[in-house]
């Protein structure tokens, strides 16, 4: 699948508006019949380390997931990363927890299906920690989204966003900040792979 | 804190003082103490808005001392809201300085005469009851205000605001935070009404010149603090998700499950829940110059509450809690965090509980009353409170009143109180909890997760599908015995993972008391205040057809996942079968 894409060059004063974005949901190329296991590892490029250490609750279209090694992805569907929560339901969600009774009803059970192989847009969200730790480091090797949720963005935050993008690289030629609208990128794919640089990076 | 302070407001001649040596209670704190005492001394046909229902005020067993997050108070009674025993806690400095000065509890009793109001201060020198008529109607804030300068900001106070003194049922008592700010409150039930009946508007707790409550063994309780310290702050929850997000930091993990309550329980997905979630509160408390990170008390060393600033970066109010988040929240359809900040200032100014609050307020949008997303409608609706209008009085009296009123079907309320902030169709476990519990609906019942550390009613397979209703019994127990403590229940995640630093906490009792306690004592003291609990219930009218989820929780389905709630009542009806 070929996405156009954009390259944002930003000051970090507005990472936080971006990470919202990051919070919505964005897509991730994969292939269904993956297990998330390997879509987390080979596909969004976390370690297995950081997996084992930081993600402790994980969910596919709204159900915790305990097993990560033999459930898989389909297309269309999305996964939460988290790290540990509080509360009792927060307790309850966790991969394996010991209190995953009291949600069974919405767990994920797990499917060997390999499932067709073909290539997918596989939706991703981050949270808390994995957010703060990740975040900046997906924008950097691209996302897939709507390219209607940049312009909104842009539109919203118009005097934050205006002050603070310093570059805008479509298709790798400079551009206006002003084609990020609807009309502006009205040639381009609906969906589009969108690069996040943040001023103080290297 | 081998006293109990008695204050008997019924007394011809004005308001009489009796203090007495806790023998009869001795060893209890907290929740254990309190339930004792209403469940020994108040008749359970009481009203509770009469001269026979009593106000009891506990610090923890560790509060007062070195203890790690030591600091919460329960206040027990018979609620106005249910009709059955009640025990709210909070956070801020009032448990600690209660206890610096002695006291085990304090008990108001009888009933004040119509239209006088008194302050209470209590310092090292003794009691002094005064009326204070001039603090009338005033809301918590400005209440403070006037404490502070003619008492200093050094003192903890315990008030009430105007709710209190309409004794509605969704009425809360408000205790100080260490900056002097009335923003912890022991919110549920309406603890707050029965304060207003005994026409107590404030009690000043002023421990200048005392020093911390020291323990039997020094050394011991020093070396359990430390690994206790220790064990939070190296934990994922306690020591970073915390700390950096709130409580607040949920928001998107149960919106994502499908157990976010919206526009009145009708969703369980809020479709802007990333603009008032915890991660992006904290970027923009972070922006405004507020702080995402400090503790309620003196020594809090998870530090999961903050200040919210508003535009301009002046102090709106604390940072909102994740079920005040909710409830003003998505429960309303509102996604601007100024409103739902300036929703939790109302609430806490007026002296409200905030589930309670935004229950009524999504039942109000269900009627009609106004549209769901209204923020300012909303806002308004809380000052209808505040100035105690016809509307505002039942807005104020809870969820349950409101929906009765309003001829709305849907009140998500047991035991006429408001359910919190996850949905029992989508995360069934917690509907076992709020249906049971001998609160009402309440998070907190079932909230402390020491279930397999304890081993009480048996070790729960986390493999099989059943067992939620041995979970919620467990949990249940455990919470109970941690709220005699004065421990805040946030320290649970780390007594979840870390057998030692559970061991540390006990550590800590046997050292400061010189006990030999072990878990299975723990365990059996939360036992003993369930039974106490459910006792009093039984003789205040309550059967096993109150411990039921509202109809149409088993009925009506939840989307995204279309689930209802499918715990069987027999299964219910086992939960405390021990």
């Amino acid at each position: 699948m070929a996405y156009d894409t954009i390259l944002l060059k930003c000051s970090s004063i507005i990472m936080y508006l971006f990470m919202q974005e990051l919070q919505k949901g964005i897509y991730i190329p994969s292939n269904e019949g993956k297990t998330i296991y390997s879509f987390i590892t080979e596909d969004c490029g976390i370690s297995d380390g950081y997996i084992s250490e930081k993600i402790k609750t994980m969910l596919i279209d709204g159900g915790p997931v305990d097993d990560i090694f033999n459930t898989t992805i389909k297309d269309g569907g999305v996964c939460a990363l988290s790290g540990a929560m509080p509360g009792i339901v927060g307790a309850m969600m966790r991969i394996g927890s010991p209190y995953a009774a009291m949600r069974e009803s919405i767990t994920v059970k797990p499917d060997n299906s390999s499932g067709s192989k073909k290539e997918i847009k596989f939706g991703l969200k981050l949270f808390n920690t994995i957010l703060s730790d990740k975040g900046r480091d997906f924008f950097k090797h691209g996302i897939l989204i709507e390219k209607k949720r940049i312009s909104e963005l842009f539109e919203r935050y118009s005097d934050e966003v205006y002050s603070n993008c310093l570059e805008v690289i479509i298709n790798g030629s400079p551009c206006e900040k002003q084609q990020i609208t609807e009309n502006g990128m009205k040639s381009l794919s609906e969906i589009v792979n969108l690069k996040v640089e943040f001023e103080d990076e290297n | 804190m081998d006293k109990i302070l008695r204050i008997n407001m019924s007394e011809k001649g004005g308001p009489a003082v009796k203090e007495e040596k806790n023998s009869k209670y001795a060893g209890m704190g907290g929740r254990a103490l309190t339930t004792a005492i209403i469940a020994d001394e108040v008749h359970p046909m009481a009203n509770p808005l009469g001269e026979e229902n009593k106000l009891v005020i506990a610090p923890g067993l560790l509060s007062g001392s070195a203890a790690a997050m030591s600091g919460r108070i329960s206040i027990g009674c018979k609620s106005p809201l249910t009709g059955g025993i009640k025990e709210a806690n909070a956070g801020g400095q009032a448990a600690q300085v209660l206890a610096r000065l002695g006291y085990a509890a304090i008990v108001l009793e009888g009933k004040v005469p119509d239209g006088e109001l008194y302050k209470v201060l209590i310092n090292k020198d003794g009691v002094k009851i005064e009326k204070a008529n001039e603090y009338k109607m005033l809301p918590n804030y400005d209440l403070i205000e006037k404490i502070k300068a003619s008492h200093g900001d050094k003192v903890a106070c315990i008030s009430i605001g105007p709710a209190g003194e309409m004794k509605l049922a969704a009425a809360s008592i408000a205790c100080t935070d260490m900056e002097f700010r009335p923003t912890r409150h022991a919110g549920r039930g309406g603890v707050g009404a029965v304060m207003g009946t005994k026409g107590i508007k404030v009690i000043i707790l002023d421990d200048a010149g005392l020093e911390n409550r020291q323990p039997a063994d020094p050394e011991k309780f020093k070396e359990a603090n430390k690994k206790f310290v220790e064990g939070l702050r190296t934990h994922a929850v306690t020591g970073s998700g915390l700390p950096a997000y709130g409580t607040n930091v949920l928001v998107n993990l149960i919106n994502e499950a499908g157990g976010f309550p919206t526009n009145n329980f009708t969703g369980g997905r809020f479709a802007n829940a990333s603009k008032i979630s915890g991660e992006t509160i904290a970027d923009l408390e972070t922006k405004r110059g507020a702080n995402p990170t400090h503790g309620c008390h003196r020594g809090c060393v998870i530090r999961c509450s903050g200040t919210y600033n508003d535009k301009n970066g002046k102090f709106l109010s604390k940072q909102p809690e994740y079920e005040t988040v909710w409830a003003h929240g998505a429960n309303c359809g509102i996604d601007d965090p100024d409103i739902i900040a300036t929703l939790d200032f109302l609430d806490d100014n007026y002296g409200l509980d905030t589930i309670d609050m935004g229950a009524a307020i999504g039942i109000a949008m269900e009627a009609g009353l106004l549209k769901f997303g209204d923020g300012q409608g909303a806002i308004n609706l809380i000052k209808e409170v505040g100035k105690g209008t016809p509307l505002g009085r039942i807005i104020g009296s809870g969820a349950a009143v409101t929906a009765k009123v309003l001829g709305v079907e849907h009140a998500p309320v047991v035991k006429g109180q408001a359910m919190p902030a996850y949905d029992p169709r989508a995360i069934q476990g917690i509907g076992v909890t709020y249906a049971t519990s001998t609160q009402g609906a309440d998070h907190t019942a079932g909230y402390c997760i020491t279930a397999n550390v304890l081993k009480v009613g048996g070790f729960v397979d986390p493999l099989k599908s059943e067992g939620q209703v041995d979970l919620s019994r467990n949990l249940q127990i455990a919470t109970a015995a941690i709220d005699s403590t004065g421990m805040c229940l946030f320290i649970a995640f780390a007594i979840l993972d870390q057998p030692e630093t559970f061991q540390a906490m006990i550590d800590m009792l046997n050292a400061f008391y010189g006990l030999k306690m072990t878990a299975d004592d723990v365990a059996a003291l939360g036992k003993k205040i369930l039974t106490m609990e459910r006792d009093f219930n039984k003789k205040a009218g309550f059967t096993a057809l109150d411990d039921r989820l509202p109809r149409y929780f088993y009925t009506d389905k939840l989307p995204p996942h279309n689930g209802v709630f499918t715990v069987t009542d027999k299964e219910l009806d086992s939960v405390f079968n021990w």
